[in-house]
């Protein structure tokens, strides 16, 4: 992270000092609702969880000390592994689509354009579709036989993919269901499109710089922080992916069905094994333990990713 | 930034170390408090001044409509509290397993609920319920010898009773007559074999080669290997309950026949089990709707549980629809599989002979005969003995009677007492109820799946499945039911 | 590109136009159809979930279905729940989240460095397994049944809004901020007499999105709320789904009920939420 280059550059060491105890006031101040709001409903719920991932515990019956147990049999078990694959493919494959997807989403709602209100609304109308409103939608636009989506494939002679139904579709299914909601991302593109200095433009335009060349000149490195942002995350929630699968499930399954995979596994995604294993299995330590593995490695993760990508992120606008 | 994390880290291990130390074994430990349990603990109620609150959560929808379930509780509920001033009870719906998982870790609340049959040995080894064993015993007015005994052993875990019986249910095959007739079955296949005849003189393409009527869908979600296996009296944990008997000759069998289905639409039509798929996704979407597709002719047979009856009933007017037992397996008596939901008592609740009090009443004969009443019964079978018999005596000739249509009135009639009398004298068989059901049913259904799709073979399959579940059996190991 | 005559960059414009237009509508068309779909079968009598030929327009509309879901559940109930669940959280965060990414992007304080991190990291741990212990939390402190486990939370700041903020923030000019402290002003009236005006993009949004967040807000709700009189909308509808099963006329019906006012709010607010950004972000 970039220093912070608010410290005023005063030369007296004392007043320095002084004026640092002041901030230190006046940080803890502004910051005090989060610090009272972490230690009364995160670090009960997160200690908790710590404690829980070494033991055997159901939820009902006292914890029971285990020890590393449940992390050892983490590694070996099947489930695992094929859901963190599954995870793996949504955080490197799905992430970049759906975020390059509303990037240009953003772009097409940055154009200038009679009725652009309406189209902006239509374009964002998908993402306040709540979630299990659009998991029914998709299993009809996605229906290989009837649903349009494959109509439409099939009135240019190919045949479509049995979206729902095919291992190997499954995922992208998803993903095209994410792009489809992804107006909320795409706002805060836009957002971010908006507040970039027209001028920038026009004097690169004096420049003879196509619209490309300031697309990678001026947008992009204006609006890095947002991308940062995003990006950032993406990768969280895409490691989280739970919601759209889950509610699949619910629909394509009965009641009081074991919370399964899709077809092949291909939607046992590491939240929804982890879920089945805390609530359908009441494995609640051995729950707990995967969810600090998936806590370290998102924490890695997105240390990654930050170190890297501050390196190419511009907060100075000016 | 690497400062950062580590202390980051630091910080929140002293934080959970301090934190955990002291409160996780108090908060979430059961209470110490065990149930009053007496010779007869009916009687024993005090009589209070302040009636004693007692709370029920269902999973079904808070709907009113009428004959909605919650409907029939909420009225159940207005009897039970003017009847008496000792015990007010509230019914809470639209709850998920869940939900409910999550409030009784946390507290008394609520003090009775409804779960599904598969959570039920699950949630008693747990610790979260209450046993009702005594109260079994002692209630004789309750009578729990009218209870199916099948139920019962639903009911059931490690010998002793964790559940009330509420819901009672089986599976038939529904299919259209009109096209088993044209294709020159006039009854339906009494055999295995016929039936495999059947599904393929009923199969049909359209011109372009897709599918036009498929004669029997061979996979329908969740439960439908178990459906099969009971039919082919097969079975999942051996008499013993101590070793998983998925590699049996009966089960492979059952798993050889469905794959033969999938072979005879890949080979004479070239329709692979992908293709089966979507075309099931059809099915699902189309269910128990004005577009069933037994009703459209998309299939010419399918399994569902009785509850199709109700729904076939006011949309297939115009179609010859009927229902029929699955066919005998050679050398067998055709079974069929039977699930149950229950009601069940909180461990931690703080009234525990205040909610057994309310919980006998509501599933008691009387009242499970007021809730069978409905449009068509709205497909609602109990548990009870008693209240089967009336369905079938009494009841299923007073709703076709008053139906405005004669013909849709002896249909009516005729339906539930094929039902009852199926779910009175058929043979039903329940999946065995020991810790790990879930566990069981999902290999069963993942490794089940990986056959159809052509990854894994029969053998193979059934051996991934023993090898996933053998070691939970033998850790906590089914007692059968004895009645 | 640019040696193009003034004809022939008018027939450029005008051509470009039209490709511009058609690709919008055609854009348009595909967001939207999922949602027609929705309006259409919540028309039609009792039907599956595929039948082809589709039917966009049906035929003879059953407005009743319409109708009967407001018999079965109470929406004016849940729809005056669900603003509070909302419209207070908005107040929350819109009040909190400014206050805190002040104190960790403006404020130059050691705190800061420590607590950033820890904020990213609450949110990278599954909810799954902090349900139980942080219902737990709420069952001792006795909010069991009542909106403070879904409303408080906003007032001691969000995570992905505080971040959000932070973001925005460091992408004002920093000398805005040093030449407020040399004239003496306070940090308060730094923060909400010059920051707050300048963030109004940003509030906007996080406002917005809040707003959405809550009303569609499932889980929380779902554990949270016993009684059915303190239901919001989300969780009459799924509880309305678990009834309504294969009627999927009414679920649709249900659905259209549901989103229809986030749709108009985001119509009318889309100005506040996105056009004026440009004008009120002092960033130019």
């Amino acid at each position: 992270m970039p220093e912070n280059t608010l410290a005023p550059n005063l030369a007296h060491n004392k007043k320095t000092s002084r004026q640092q105890k002041r901030f230190f006031w006046i940080g803890l101040a502004f910051a005090s609702p989060w610090i009272i709001g972490f230690l009364l409903f995160k670090v009960y719920p997160i200690c908790s969880a710590i404690y829980f991932s070494f033991t055997k515990y159901n939820m009902f019956k006292p914890p029971e000390w285990i020890g590393l147990d449940n992390y050892k049999e983490l590694f070996t078990d099947p489930y695992v592994k094929k859901s963190f694959a599954n995870t793996t493919y949504m955080v490197i494959v799905g992430l970049p689509i759906s975020l390059s997807f509303a990037m240009v989403m953003a772009m097409i709602m940055n154009l200038r354009a009679k009725g652009m209100p309406l189209f902006r609304t239509i374009l964002y109308l998908p993402s306040v579709v709540p979630s299990m409103a659009s998991a029914l939608l998709f299993l009809w636009v996605m229906n290989s036989r009837y649903g349009i989506v494959n109509n439409m494939i099939s009135f240019i002679g190919l045949k479509g993919p049995s979206w729902l139904n095919d291992p190997d579709w499954t995922k992208p299914t998803l993903i095209i269901m994410g792009c489809w909601g992804c107006g909320g991302t795409a706002v805060i593109f836009l957002a971010a499109l908006k507040s970039v200095p027209t001028h920038l433009y026009e004097a690169a335009r004096l420049d003879g710089a196509g619209k490309w060349r300031q697309f990678w000149t001026i947008t992009i490195p204006m609006i890095s922080p947002t991308i940062q942002f995003q990006f950032i995350m993406g990768i969280n929630s895409m490691f989280q992916y739970f919601t759209q699968a889950f509610v699949f499930n619910m629909f394509t399954g009965s009641a009081g069905q074991v919370t399964g995979g899709g077809p092949a596994n291909s939607m046992l995604f590491y939240s929804i094994n982890l879920y089945r294993e805390a609530f359908d299995y009441l494995n609640m330590g051995y729950a707990s333990a995967l969810a600090m593995v998936l806590f370290i490695i998102i924490l890695v993760v997105t240390f990654v990713a930050m170190r890297v990508s501050d390196r190419m992120v511009n907060y100075d606008v000016e | 930034m690497k400062k950062l994390i580590a202390l980051l880290l630091a910080m929140v291990m002293v934080l959970s170390l301090a934190a955990c130390g002291n409160d996780t074994p108090e908060t979430t430990g059961p209470k110490e408090t065990k149930p009053a349990v007496n010779n007869d603990p009916v009687e024993t109620q005090p009589v209070a001044k302040e009636p004693v609150e007692v709370t029920i959560w269902h999973l079904f929808g808070e709907s009113l409509e009428n004959g909605a379930p919650h409907m029939y509780y909420v009225e159940w509920a207005e009897r039970f509290n003017a009847s008496q001033d000792e015990i007010h009870v509230t019914v809470l719906g639209g709850k998920s397993a869940t939900d409910i998982q999550t409030a009784i870790a946390a507290g008394e609340t609520p003090d009775i609920f409804m779960n599904y049959w598969n959570n039920a040995a699950q949630w008693a080894n747990a610790g979260a319920l209450l046993d009702l064993t005594p109260y079994y015993e002692a209630d004789t007015a309750w009578n729990y010898k009218d209870i199916m005994p099948g139920a019962l052993a639903l009911s059931q875990y490690d010998g002793k009773f964790y559940s009330v019986p509420n819901s009672y249910s089986t599976t038939f095959m529904f299919y259209n007559a009109d096209i088993l007739s044209a294709a020159g079955w006039d009854t339906f296949p009494t055999t295995t074999d016929e039936l495999m005849q059947c599904i393929k003189d009923t199969t049909v393409a359209n011109e372009d080669g897709s599918i036009k009527t498929l004669g029997l869908l061979p996979n329908m979600p969740w439960l439908d290997t178990e459906m099969w296996a009971a039919a082919f009296n097969a079975n999942w944990i051996s008499e013993d309950g101590k070793t998983s008997t998925a590699t049996d000759p009966a089960n492979k069998a059952m798993f050889q026949f469905i794959l033969d289905i999938y072979k005879f639409y890949e080979e004479e039509f070239g329709w692979d089990a992908l293709a089966i798929n979507d075309f099931g996704d059809t099915v699902r979407g189309n269910r128990a709707t004005a577009n069933d597709p037994v009703l459209t002719g998309e299939v010419a047979m399918r399994w569902n549980s009785e509850n199709l009856a109700a729904t076939l009933a006011v949309h297939g007017k115009d179609v010859n629809w009927k229902m029929a037992w699955f066919p005998n397996v050679e050398g067998g008596e055709a079974r069929a599989l039977l699930t149950s939901n229950v009601w069940q008592i909180n461990a931690k609740s703080a009234n525990p002979d205040a909610a057994w009090k309310a919980l006998a009443d509501l599933t008691s004969a009387e009242n499970q005969k007021i809730m069978a009443v409905g449009e068509n019964n709205n497909g609602y079978f109990y548990a009870r003995r008693s209240v089967l018999e009336y369905m079938n005596d009494t009841l299923a000739d007073e709703l076709g009677a008053a139906k405005e249509d004669p013909a849709t009135g002896a249909k009516v009639t005729e339906n539930l007492k094929v039902i009852t009398e199926a779910m009175l004298n058929g043979n039903l068989q329940a999946f065995p109820n020991f810790a790990y059901v879930n566990e069981y049913l999902n290999a069963i259904s993942n490794y089940g799946g990986l056959i159809f799709t052509g990854d894994m073979t029969v053998d193979e399959a059934m051996q991934a499945v023993v090898d996933e579940i053998q070691p939970l059996l033998d850790e906590s190991p089914y007692v059968p039911y004895e009645g | 590109m640019n040696k193009n005559t003034n004809t022939l960059a008018v027939a450029k414009n005008v051509s470009g136009s039209i490709i511009k237009y058609a690709f919008l509508i055609g854009l348009s068309c595909i967001f939207i159809m999922p949602l027609v779909w929705m309006v259409s079968t919540s028309l039609k009598p009792n039907q599956g979930l595929f039948v082809f030929p589709i039917e966009w327009i049906p035929k003879e509309p059953q407005w009743h279905n319409y109708s009967r879901v407001f018999e079965r559940v109470d929406f004016a109930g849940y729809i005056k729940n669900t603003l509070i669940t909302s419209l207070t959280p908005v107040v929350g965060t819109l009040l909190v989240t400014p206050m805190v990414a002040y104190s960790i992007s403006m404020v130059p304080w050691k705190g800061a460095k420590i607590i950033f991190p820890i904020i990213l990291a609450t949110m990278m741990i599954p909810g799954q397994v902090t349900q139980i212990p942080m219902y737990i939390t709420w069952s001792k402190l006795g909010f069991i049944n009542t909106y403070v486990p879904l409303i408080l939370p906003y007032f001691v700041g969000t995570p992905y809004y505080i971040y959000l903020m932070r973001q925005f923030m460091k992408s004002l000019p920093n000398s805005l901020v040093e030449a407020a402290r040399i004239d003496g002003a306070g940090d308060v009236r730094i923060l909400f007499q010059i920051i707050y005006p300048l963030c109004r993009p940003v509030l906007t949004t996080i406002g917005v999105l809040v707003f959405i967040a809550c009303w569609n807000d499932l889980n929380g709700p779902l554990i949270y709320l016993q009684d059915s009189s303190k239901y919001t909308i989300a969780v009459g509808l799924k509880s309305f789904m678990l009834s309504a099963k294969t009627d999927w006329e009414l679920l649709m019906a249900a659905n259209t009920i549901f989103t229809l006012p986030l749709i108009i709010i985001f119509f009318l607010a889309q100005k506040q939420f996105l056009g004026g950004i440009s004008t009120t972000s002092g960033l130019k």
